[in-house]
């Protein structure tokens, strides 16, 4: 397996965020996130990626369980967090558009910020470091969401 | 209509005068060449041609040969292939910019013209043409060209570095967070004074990196401007400042403010580093007034003054806080890195506008930032 899967809170509680799944290619921030994530006691599982590519493969496994939010750096090497928007975009359509990405990164360039926000996919663009009150505004986001689901239902 | 007679005796006096002939042509052009079409190995080139490129033309026999030799190898082909159309079809203009090289080595820019004499027939039997040397001209050119990629890769380079090291500070900071976070109790008193230090270096280092990326971004962009509302912006930056504004106590008072054509990020940026120092540099004990007024210039061109009652600059420091890193204070008397006004200065710069200082130290600061006005 070439991405890590970490388990928080255990089947049959229902966490703020079920699965979210992290994609960054630094090693040591990622590491850092998984401890921010399951001190936050908001994340169910959490998968992590450290390139775009393994995050797209796993998203096109038919098995796979759903996913709730991911959170996505820019500057990756090979394929970068635009690439990775288009190709899921372009590839699986509405059934990865549903999902909630959150632009996480350190990217210094303004024209970046609006680049995201041509992405209807991506619903925030934050600027690391992570910290918790992040995963918080995450879970509001998805409890806003399931909410205005059930409504229009 | 008939020709006007100053026109009929210049051409008379041109025909007998040959002084009047030499006077136009060593006051107008470089060099003129005639040529023998029918015998094509002789071309009658003017002394001054051979000057251009440091010959003695005494050397010379009016071979065509001898051009040929110090032309550029490509260039030679070209005037060749016009050459041959010219005389073909005299619509086909013999009119090319080509490269000699000069005795120094150097290359000598030169645009050669011409135009065939023709017999009865059509055919062409005699060359007149005329050159002139255009070195300067291109050297400018080129150098604006080589100045504008430098800067370009000037840009590139500085927004690779800060965000390279961006990635690893922002990770430090997460690490001292997660030590903190976790460690806290272990660590002794001195220990935790330690990782404090540490984030404040760290914290530090953040903000360098980025007013290094904002100073970086406006070093000859090509920047596209636009009506921005000034009095819009400045509320934006006071929002943005807020914190600091009431933390410092500061009273702000912002006259009503013209529209400019101007780029709008740096607009802002411009006015978020000058309204941020008055902060920053404002009186300390309280009652910091600050000041943001305009007022029109000659008609056209608008003036923007950001005045504070704060510690002041010295006139002998003048120059030393528009330069880059140039700064006055320690750091932990005021916390920055000295790129602010640099920005400022370059920002005016870029608008062909200016920024000036009048100040005295302990009497409080007016930056004056001049722009072309909105015209309507």
């Amino acid at each position: 397996m070439t991405f890590e899967v970490h388990k928080f809170i255990p089947e049959g509680e229902t966490p703020a965020i079920t699965n979210l799944m992290v994609v960054d290619d630094n090693k040591v921030d990622q590491m850092i996130y998984r401890r921010i994530i399951k001190r936050s006691g908001l994340v169910g599982t959490v998968y992590q990626f450290l390139s775009a590519e393994e995050a797209l493969k796993h998203l096109r496994r038919k098995d796979r369980s759903s996913v709730d939010a991911i959170l996505l750096d820019i500057n990756m090497p090979r394929m970068d967090g635009f690439e990775f928007l288009s190709a899921a975009t372009d590839e699986m359509g509405d059934s990865f558009t549903a999902m909630v990405v959150i632009m996480l990164t350190t990217s210094l360039d303004p024209s970046d910020e609006h680049r995201a926000s041509q992405y209807s996919v991506v619903k925030e663009y934050l600027n690391k470091p992570l910290v918790v009150q992040h995963l918080y505004e995450i879970s509001e986001y998805l409890a806003r969401k399931a909410q205005s689901t059930v409504e229009q239902g | 209509m008939a020709d006007h007679y100053l026109k009929t005796e210049l051409e008379h006096e041109m025909s007998v005068n040959p002084a009047m002939w030499q006077f136009v042509q060593e006051a107008s052009l470089d060099g003129v060449w005639y040529w023998d079409l029918e015998q094509p190995d002789q071309e009658w080139m003017s002394p001054e041609f051979w000057k251009l490129f440091g010959i003695d033309p005494q050397e010379k026999t009016h071979n065509p040969a001898e051009w040929q030799d110090i032309i550029n190898p490509d260039d030679l082909k070209l005037a060749l292939i016009n050459f041959e159309q010219h005389c073909a079809d005299s619509n086909h203009p013999y009119d090319q910019v080509v490269r000699y090289k000069h005795v120094d080595g150097s290359t000598i820019w030169v645009r050669c013209r011409g135009q065939a004499i023709r017999d009865g027939t059509g055919k062409a039997i005699r060359m007149l043409g005329v050159h002139n040397e255009i070195t300067a001209v291109k050297r400018r050119y080129e150098t604006g060209r080589e100045l504008a990629a430098a800067n370009s890769e000037l840009r590139s380079f500085a927004y690779a570095v800060s965000h390279d090291l961006k990635s690893p500070v922002n990770t430090v900071s997460m690490l001292l967070a997660e030590l903190l976070e976790n460690e806290r109790h272990a660590l002794s008193k001195d220990g935790l004074d330690l990782v404090d230090l540490a984030g404040t270096s760290i914290k530090r280092m953040q903000v360098l990196i980025e007013d290094l990326l904002s100073y970086t971004s406006v070093i000859g962009e090509v920047v596209e401007f636009e009506p921005v509302a000034l009095d819009v912006l400045a509320q934006d930056v006071l929002d943005d400042l807020r914190q600091d504004i009431e933390n410092s106590g500061a009273e702000v008072d912002v006259s009503s403010l013209p529209k400019v054509i101007a780029h709008r990020t740096q607009m802002r940026l411009l006015l978020k580093n000058l309204i941020g120092n008055a902060v920053k540099y404002g009186k300390k004990e309280g009652g910091n007034k600050i000041k943001l007024f305009a007022t029109v210039v000659d008609g056209n061109q608008v003036e923007i003054n950001v005045q504070d009652n704060g510690i002041g600059i010295d006139e002998a420091d003048f120059d030393k806080v528009f330069a880059v890193f140039g700064r006055l204070h320690r750091y932990e008397e005021y916390d920055g890195v000295g790129l602010g006004l640099a920005l400022c200065r370059r920002i005016a710069m870029n608008h062909g506008g200016t920024i000036t200082l009048q100040s005295k130290s302990g009497q409080g600061s007016c930056f004056a930032v001049r722009l072309p006005l909105m015209q309507n």
